[in-house]
């Protein structure tokens, strides 16, 4: 087990910078996910911890050793990859037991912590097949035998469940956080799904273009973003952003409409331009009348317990997430309420 | 559009009415629409194979049993099995099969070697990647004859490159490669492996290129270092090239004949006189054809032999079992 420290870390390919001054310090058994939006650099980041691709600036240390020079073999780590990577000609035993064998691990404990792991991945009675004769679920779990076997001090997971169906992903990620519970070894877990990131982590990294734009807790996250890009990243539907003026004190200008924001938002002079979130469910549907947005209907879609109303308001589009069965119409005028308590300000 | 083609397309459209069935005659119908026309398609191919290679293997064996010897030309017409009496014991016979042999396991091995080493070699090159393949090929565009030549000249006691550079290593001698009994067929073999393992270089680097990085990677950080990475990813993954190849080179090497004769003729005293030498030089230095014929029918037996029982060595490959 060992703690995790990026310090500055840069990450440059020819003229393209992928990853700017990136730092993270992770504790010791912290289960931590990097997520963000394809080509932000998590996977190269998660790769160049692994030693797969090169540090162009900046440490990586696994507990108290700086790994930057140091070969994969050499940094005590597992890792899962997004497609498997298991040896195609190997029986599930034999994958799961490489790299005990690669180290010279005696034969009966090889055997024995390979059946130790099939036991708990559930793998027992698929020993002796070949990767091939095994399901996407059931090569995910082998791939993972392969990392537990070694009891490493990090495991690192890369888009592991992406090419699994959505129930299957369901499952794995279950199995991936109770694996975290049992064993309590640091694990870091790299994906572009915001739903995987909030259930597993115990923190989330998130980055954009090369840098890490916050990290905290999920639920740190998704109540207190620390921009715009975060707000929506995090949280399903996704947050609305309105571009506002800051009115008097309390309220602001959206459109030609005054509302109320509450206050006191320190660092907001009157004038200035802001721009207010707002999740889709932290708005209701109201009488005309004042503080209401006026918008026109655009698209009704039903999600069983609640349904997601799509409302054109001066142009842009906001959604609403509502539990009210009132018989509505795409193109009906409707008048939107914001829950003062759940607005988010953002320097514009 | 092709005939074929246009036959193929004809076939494929239903026929919706009766009316259209009954415009074509019978016999057109038995050929085209009967569960024989797939085998009609390939006749003509096997007319053709028929005619050039069944029919002139049919004859050497024809020619096996007659006395076709040109210093004996009353001979001919004497049919038996004097050539196949002869064949059994002629100690020529054996120890050209023999060096046919350890030629075809010395250009097979080298071969394999060589072209594996390049093909690791070149499998990761981005820069000058093309100059690297083309150089590693140029071997294989060399006609044998040149190949011979440039070798012969190469190997030459007194001007020859090869002894002109071990001058320069201390306590080896140069020798005359090609006339020394000891070193004519090592020498030989080593012209034949510059010229043909192209072949087998060619197929390495497609079945490298073929396996996944991933694999490589996921070894890397499974504490594997590189030969267990060559071991236990690599070897498994051309596992079955190198079968293909193996056979392909087996059988070149076997009937393998210009460099040969061009360079030492079987010489020094039938040092290098492999199966295919023995043959020419029966047919066309005593001119005696019926016991070359012998000797040729043999020389297929004994080839046939080889692949087979190595086919029966492999395991069990299949195109699936790695990929």
């Amino acid at each position: 087990m060992a703690s995790v420290d990026f310090r500055s870390i840069n990450k440059r390919y020819d003229a393209l910078d992928v990853l700017r001054d990136v730092d993270i310090a992770i504790p010791d058994g912290e289960f931590v996910v990097f997520v963000g939006p394809s080509g932000c650099g998590k996977s190269t980041l998660l790769r160049m911890l692994a030693g797969l691709e090169t540090i162009t600036g900046g440490t990586i240390s696994i507990g108290t050793d700086v790994v930057n020079a140091l070969p994969p073999r050499d940094r005590d780590i597992a890792m899962v990859f997004q497609n498997y990577a298991l040896y195609p000609h190997m029986s599930v035993a034999h994958n799961i037991g490489f790299p005990l064998r690669m180290v010279g691990t005696p034969r009966p404990e090889i055997e024995r912590r390979v059946s130790e792991a099939a036991e708990m991945l559930g793998l027992t009675p698929y020993l002796s097949r070949l990767p091939r004769e095994l399901s996407g679920g059931q090569r995910q779990r082998v791939a993972m035998g392969r990392a537990v076997v070694r009891e490493p001090s990090v495991f690192l997971f890369d888009e592991p469940l992406s090419n699994l169906d959505a129930s299957l992903r369901v499952r794995m990620r279950g199995e991936i956080k109770r694996l975290h519970q049992r064993l309590g070894t640091t694990m870091i877990y790299v994906t572009h799904d915001q739903i995987e990131a909030m259930t597993l982590a115990d923190r989330i990294v998130v980055l954009r273009a090369g840098k890490v734009e916050q990290i905290g807790t999920p639920l740190e996250l998704y109540n207190t973003p620390a921009n715009p890009f975060v707000a929506q990243f995090i949280g399903s539907p996704s947050m609305n952003i309105l571009e506002g003026v800051i009115a008097e004190e309390g309220r602001a200008r959206i459109g030609e409409t005054l509302i109320e924001i509450g206050g006191p938002h320190p660092g907001f002079s009157p004038n200035a331009s802001v721009q207010i979130g707002i999740r889709p469910h932290d708005i209701a549907l109201a009488e005309p009348g004042r503080g209401a947005l006026a918008g026109e209907l655009q698209l009704i879609e039903e999600m069983g317990n609640s349904r997601l109303l799509t409302i054109e308001v001066g142009g842009e589009p906001v959604q609403l997430e509502t539990q009210l069965q009132v018989a509505l119409r795409p193109g009906e005028a409707v008048h939107l309420a914001l829950s003062r308590d759940k607005l988010h300000l953002f320097p514009a | 559009m092709p005939f074929a083609r246009a036959l193929l397309l004809d076939r494929a459209r239903p026929m919706t009415s009766a009316k259209t069935a009954s415009r074509r005659s019978p016999v057109t119908r038995v050929l085209f629409d009967g569960p024989a026309f797939p085998f009609i398609m390939i006749v003509p191919a096997l007319l053709v194979l028929g005619f050039v290679i069944g029919l002139p293997m049919l004859e050497a064996l024809r020619l096996s049993f007659d006395t076709i010897a040109l210093r004996r030309p009353a001979a001919a017409g004497t049919y038996g099995l004097h050539n196949y009496a002869r064949l059994v014991s002629d100690p020529k016979a054996y120890a050209a099969l023999g060096l046919s042999a350890l030629y075809m396991t010395g250009t097979v091995l080298g071969s394999v070697a060589l072209a594996l080493s390049a093909a690791l070699l070149t499998r990761r090159v981005v820069r000058f990647s093309g100059l690297a393949r083309i150089a590693f090929l140029l071997p294989w565009t060399m006609p044998a004859v040149v190949t011979a030549l440039v070798w012969g000249v190469m190997y030459d006691g007194n001007f020859g490159v090869i002894n002109r550079l071990l001058d320069f290593v201390p306590f080896v001698d140069g020798r005359n490669w090609l006339v020394d009994r000891s070193s004519a067929l090592g020498a030989l073999i080593v012209a034949q492996v510059w010229n043909e393992f192209p072949v087998a270089y060619i197929f390495f680097l497609a079945g490298l290129k073929a396996i996944p990085e991933e694999l490589y990677e996921a070894a890397k950080i499974d504490r594997a270092n590189a030969f267990q990475q060559f071991r236990h990813i690599t070897l498994p993954h051309l596992r079955f090239i190198i079968a293909v190849i193996v056979i392909l080179l087996m059988i070149m090497g076997f009937k393998s004949f210009p460099i040969i004769f061009l360079l030492t003729g079987g010489g020094p005293a039938g040092a290098t006189e492999t199966m295919t030498v023995l043959t020419y030089n029966t047919a066309f230095r005593s001119l005696d054809f019926s016991y070359a014929a012998t000797l040729g029918i043999l020389a297929v037996l004994a080839s046939a032999m080889l692949v087979l029982g190595y086919l029966r060595l492999l395991p069990r490959t299949g195109h699936g079992d790695v990929m």
